[in-house]
């Protein structure tokens, strides 16, 4: 299979998003490897070796290291976090949409890398200023010889990388050099080609030499893509990334937040924050609550705009609008019938109300454009006009093209917000020409794989962020399938022009061909919309290039919003594991060594074959892991190398039983994405899921119990009536909808909890009470149920006719043995609690063991699914496992019993 | 207590009518068409050109509730009957044949339970691609361990029935003993759980739907709705409370139903969630 080059689309995506990641990176370090060879030998092969040796670490042989490495890491996670004091710093919270897969600007194409680090952790040689003018970096200054095609950068001495290591003219060869070499994963290579050479001149002096010129060099060096990176890092900085800039990366909790620490060496003027917090809100509602209730400072790319007339009436928030560089188009598959008719793409532009998209589906959050370019790039030419909205010549154009009753076709959208909403509204604007549209929302990698990837789409809807990328539609393979020869000789002008005004005028007729074509439908350019607290200054307020500038940026007067430094975090690890052995040895003191050992015989065949369940479920899944993992351009042989790398080449069985050794041994394998132990990650969730999961459970078992025997106690009266009447209430109320309920009065309305995310036990308190409600309403009913079965039971009649009252017989002989359904059922609702949580988990956008599951399956990321399962279920064994002991001491009679 | 049994049953059966009689309104006739965008009409409170307020695209919510309800009933009915064609007949096989065949159906059934449900379902349904088929797929998978259990326990003592030895004396196989004798005797049984799986269907949709696992837009969905007015709670707090509403009391009648006719069947049948 042929894939297309990725480079120059990236999608503002969240961190489901193009996962080309660090063992990408292995197997492009390979390349580079190769090509720079002379230079850095020793060097890079040590990193190389080193990731290979991390990976091969994963198969690790020793058994006794292993156990006693994981058991470490699990317990050693989960105690970790005990409460760690602030110090006094200046710090301010920043909210974005998307978390990136690793925070390697220079590998994949994920936006949300730059998001984080540019000019925060990484540095180019030159940088972009807010309004888009490129400014010296790690470069004084340049120059360039006059045919254009070597120029010469002179570097500031006495800068150093993170970990120390020196910055001079050789790190720039190497940088360069790693985008350009053979085997680059770099998103932005084919941009980079004409670098041929890098003369290390002094050092503090390079010379680029180029194969042709590029008036824009400094501009594209400005990039992230183009960030230097030290060759002693070069291979880990997906995860431990070292970068000249005046942050450096101080912890990253996956699916959370993560936090930059102010450099003390830095070499250039220092910013005034002395810590960032990056937190990841992908949710427009979670975003929203956010903002309200004050748990981030600023969300510079906020994500929901149709709140945004309620902000803007807040005095404490202050709201700008800006320009992105995303230009949201409507796709068509040029390459096949009936888009590879002009009349039928051009019958589409003119069907299209484009303000009314911006209207409907941003919230007149968007500018109209009218070609593939950014209304505030260097040689915009308008062209909203080309096409107006008219509905008679759409309808025209299609008769003409042959389709006179219309035509059907399926758009195939990623699911982001901009596309659903913008789908709505194009779906009723292309009715009205005839044009009847089918929508399927397709998980993001599913929509790489299918739509950009296999191209098997008609229609698609997607966010080009790229600035200044309209080379894509000189590529012979790329997605939507245009391909004319009066763009690439165009195209070839604009790369050959040495002075700006010839470049500026074939960039305008370059953008009026691409509208002339009718390409693609290009519905809005977005807006950059920012909301922050009226103390926070110095923000971007629009976005020449997806970035948080954070080095200008400060809050005055009050105090920055909370950490979710895992602060009011209990050791739960050591408590559980301390918990399970008072459990066995009670178990095996009351109920004897024999019932216990059988007991835990029978569940541990249950996990076991749960366990083959999980594992054959998955290999059954459409989606190769190591594909998705390589994104779009690998070649087959790199995905079957990544495929080795990762085990999962062998057999079924033979990659089952691998899966259970490590297992059994505590390993529970690295994630695909995150590059980091599952039983890492896990933990992590373990610490939110399940302090939420008990404090649901004991709310629901202290509010159901005097419900319950209330009720029994008055049975058949008005209050029980009225008490039945709340639990069927309980019952039916969705648990997610009560969460929103409880937002809107606690957190929105009278702000006494937080409305979303995770900030200590109080982000708890809301979240477990909608968990509760419904759990609290069945046991009640469970409980008033029991409590009439045992009142008819003959020794409360006996100790009833013994004169014993109703209250004093329902309390002493009644409510004891009404235990046993009540345990029942709170066996069944322990596991829902701590997994079924997913949905209110979504509502609080907390980071918990359910979202990380969620969010593993649509990477498919397997082995992070299979870990989180089987955790699960061994949860749900577990608590059996409880309830069988909790039987046989309530009721002897089930000791002999077989089998729970 | 005695009289509110019969009352949960009357409104129970009064409200799954009442919800169905809408169901089937909505298939002809809505109030305005659910999918008319008019963005100069959109977020207006509710009024009596639009009871229910419109919504960010200025749909008529009302219409949309309306119109989401079929959705809704049928990935829940599905579910319900995928559960009820896999797990009844395997339920009497397990009922007919103990031993180990017994024991294998038995134990993959609690093995099902063992997974958590709906973070299960979300997980299917992500995996296969958002869809309401998927959804209801992924929603009937555990619905078949659920009537499996009903069949083959109730039916485990109908076995032991004096009319069941005759016929197998007579030389009548299993399944036509199951079917003839076996599973008449289980219907009430089977329509009390398919009332209750209806109304768990009901809520687990909306929230797959909640999470875009379901329908897909443009058809309408309560949960989708939800999903939608979580960041309009501020200013329109109707579109969050109507679609809501229409989940709650939908999952209210059937599950009052369920109630009530199981208390009709055997009065003294404990209440096992």
């Amino acid at each position: 299979m042929h894939n297309p080059p990725l480079a120059h689309l990236r999608f503002a995506i969240n961190n489901q998003d193009y996962t080309s990641i660090n063992i990408l990176s292995i197997d492009a370090k390979k390349g580079i490897l190769h090509a720079l060879n002379r230079a850095y030998t020793s060097k890079i092969y040590t990193t190389n070796q080193s990731s290979k040796v991390r990976l091969a670490f994963f198969n690790a042989k020793s058994g006794v290291v292993r156990v006693a490495k994981a058991l470490v890491a699990v317990l050693a996670l989960m105690v970790a976090p005990v409460a760690v004091a602030d110090a006094p710093q200046s710090r301010i919270v920043v909210g974005v949409p998307l978390e990136p897969p690793h925070l390697d600007p220079t590998t994949g194409a994920a936006a949300a890398v730059d998001e984080i680090v540019y000019a925060n952790v990484f540095e180019g040689l030159t940088r972009l200023t807010p309004n888009g003018t490129v400014a010296p970096a790690l470069a004084e200054s340049w120059s360039a010889s006059p045919d254009g095609l070597s120029w010469t950068f002179r570097l500031h001495p006495d800068v150093k990388f993170s970990d120390g290591s020196p910055f001079n003219a050789a790190t720039v060869r190497f940088s360069l050099m790693c985008i350009v070499a053979d085997g680059s994963t770099n998103a932005q290579k084919a941009l980079f080609a004409p670098i041929h050479a890098v003369d290390v001149v002094d050092d503090h002096t390079v010379t680029i030499h180029l194969s042709r010129p590029m008036a824009n060099l400094p501009y594209l060096l400005a990039w992230g893509d183009a960030a230097m990176v030290s060759p002693a890092s070069a291979a880990t900085n997906g995860t431990a990334p070292v970068g000249t800039g005046p942050y450096r990366l101080a912890r990253w909790q996956r699916g959370g937040e993560l936090e930059l620490a102010r450099r003390e060496d830095y070499w250039g003027r220092a910013p005034r924050t002395d810590r960032v917090v990056f937190r990841f809100i992908g949710d427009p509602a979670a975003a929203f609550a956010a903002i309200r209730a004050g748990d981030v400072d600023a969300f510079p790319n906020y994500p929901a705009p149709e709140t945004v007339g309620e902000l803007k009436r807040n005095p404490a928030l202050r709201v700008t609008q800006g320009l992105s560089e995303g230009k949201v188009i409507m796709a068509m598959n040029n390459a096949r019938a009936p888009f590879n008719d002009i009349r039928v793409r051009r019958a589409l532009s003119y069907a299209i109300d484009h303000q009314n998209i911006i209207d409907g589906a941003m919230f007149g959050f968007g500018q109209p454009i009218g070609s593939h370019y950014s209304r505030q790039a260097d040689g915009y030419v308008d062209l909203t006009a080309v096409y107006p909205h008219d509905v008679e010549k759409a309808r025209q154009l299609l008769t003409d093209a042959g389709y006179p009753n219309g035509l059907d076709v399926t758009l195939r959208i990623p699911p982001r917000p901009y596309a659903t909403r913008s789908a709505e509204v194009l779906v009723s604007q292309l009715a009205q020409v005839g044009v009847r549209v089918k929508v399927e929302t397709l998980e993001w990698a599913q929509w790489l794989d299918q739509v950009f990837g296999r191209k098997q789409f008609d229609l698609t809807i997607v966010e080009h962020v790229e600035p200044m990328d309209y080379d894509i539609y000189g590529r012979k393979d790329y997605y939507f399938g245009y391909d004319s020869a009066a763009f690439d000789a165009l195209l070839a002008q604009v790369n050959a022009a040495t002075d700006e005004a010839t470049r500026s005028a074939r960039l305008g007729d370059l953008q009026r061909l691409i509208a002339d074509d009718a390409v693609n439908v290009f519905l809005f350019q977005s807006s950059r919309v920012s909301v922050a607290k009226t103390g926070v200054h110095g923000l971007w307020i629009n976005a020449p290039i997806a970035a948080n500038d954070m080095t200008g940026v400060w809050l005055d007067g009050a105090s920055s919003a909370a950490s979710t430094s895992a602060s009011n975090r209990l050791p739960w690890g050591w408590l559980g594991f301390a918990a399970l052995i008072a459990l066995l040895a009670f178990s095996t003191y009351r109920l004897g060594a024999a019932w216990t050992a059988k007991k835990l015989f029978g569940h541990a065949l249950t996990l076991l074959a749960a366990s083959v369940v999980i594992f054959g479920l998955l290999q059954v899944l459409p989606g190769d892991p190591a594909a998705y993992m390589m994104g779009l351009n690998a070649s087959p042989e790199a995905i079957a190398t990544l495929r080795e790398q990762l085990g999962l080449d062998g057999g079924v069985v033979v990659r089952y039983f691998a899966w259970i050794g490590g297992l059994l041994g505590g390993d529970f394998g690295t994630s695909y994405t995150y590059q980091t132990p599952v039983s890492d990650l896990i933990a992590e969730r373990l610490a939110v899921s399940l302090p939420l999961a008990i404090a649901a459970l004991v709310l629901s078992v202290v509010v159901a119990i005097p419900i319950g025997v209330l009720a029994a106690r008055h049975r058949g009266k008005l209050l029980d009536g009225g008490l039945i009447a709340v639990m069927q209430t309980g019952i039916a109320i969705p648990n997610f909808w009560l969460g929103l309920l409880l937002i809107l009065l606690f957190a929105v309305t009278l702000g006494w909890f937080p409305a979303g995310g995770y900030s200590g036990w109080t982000s708890l308190i809301l979240p477990a009470l909608a968990l509760a409600a419904p759990q609290a309403a069945i046991l009640a009913r469970v409980l008033r149920t029991a409590l009439l079965d045992t009142m008819n039971d003959d020794y409360v009649r006996t100790a009833r006719a013994k004169g014993l009252s109703r209250n004093a017989a329902l309390m002493r002989h009644a409510l004891p043995n009404a235990w046993i359904p009540v345990l029942t059922v709170l066996g069944l609702q322990a596991p829902f609690l701590l997994a079924g949580g997913v949905v209110i988990e979504n509502v609080f956008s907390l980071p918990g063991l359910g979202r990380l599951a969620f969010q593993a399956v649509s990477q498919r990321d397997l082995i992070v699914v299979q870990g989180v399962v089987m955790v699960l279920v061994a949860v749900v064994v577990l608590v059996s496992l409880i309830v069988d002991i909790a039987y046989a001491v309530a009721d002897p009679r089930q000791r002999s019993g077989g089998r729970s | 207590m005695a009289r509110l049994r019969p009352l949960s049953l009357k409104i129970g059966l009064g409200l799954t009518l009442t919800v169905c009689a809408i169901t089937l309104l909505a298939l002809i006739w809505t109030p305005a068409d659910p999918l008319a965008q008019d963005l100069s009409q959109r977020l207006l409170a509710p009024s009596l050109a639009h009871p229910f307020g419109t919504d960010a695209l200025g749909r008529d919510v009302l219409s949309l509730v309306m119109a989401a309800a079929a959705n809704s009933l049928w990935v829940a009915g599905s579910a319900v009957a995928l559960g009820l064609f896999l797990g009844v007949p395997l339920g009497l096989w397990a009922a007919g044949r103990s031993g180990w065949r017994d024991d294998v159906v038995m134990r993959g059934g609690d093995l099902i339970f063992a997974f958590p449900s709906l973070l299960t379902a979300v997980m299917l349904a992500a995996a296969t691609g958002p869809s309401a088929f998927n959804a209801a797929l992924a929603l009937g998978v555990f619905n078949i361990p659920v009537f499996m259990r009903v069949v083959r326990g109730a039916g485990r003592g109908l076995w032991q029935r004096d009319y069941v030895t005759a016929s197998r004396a007579a030389g009548r196989g299993t399944v036509a003993i199951s079917i003839q004798h076996i599973l008449p005797h289980l219907l009430g049984l089977l329509a009390v759980q398919a009332a209750v799986q209806f109304s768990v269907g009901v809520a687990a949709e909306a929230g797959l739907s909640y999470l875009g696992l379901a329908a897909q837009p443009p058809a309408p969905s309560w949960g989708r709705m939800l999903a939608e007015s979580q960041t309009l709670i501020g200013t329109a707090p109707w579109l969050a409370i109507f679609p809501g509403l229409a989940i709650f009391v939908t999952v209210l009648a059937l599950s009052l139903t369920g109630d009530g006719l199981r208390d009709r069947l055997d009065p003294r049948l404990k209440r096992e969630v």
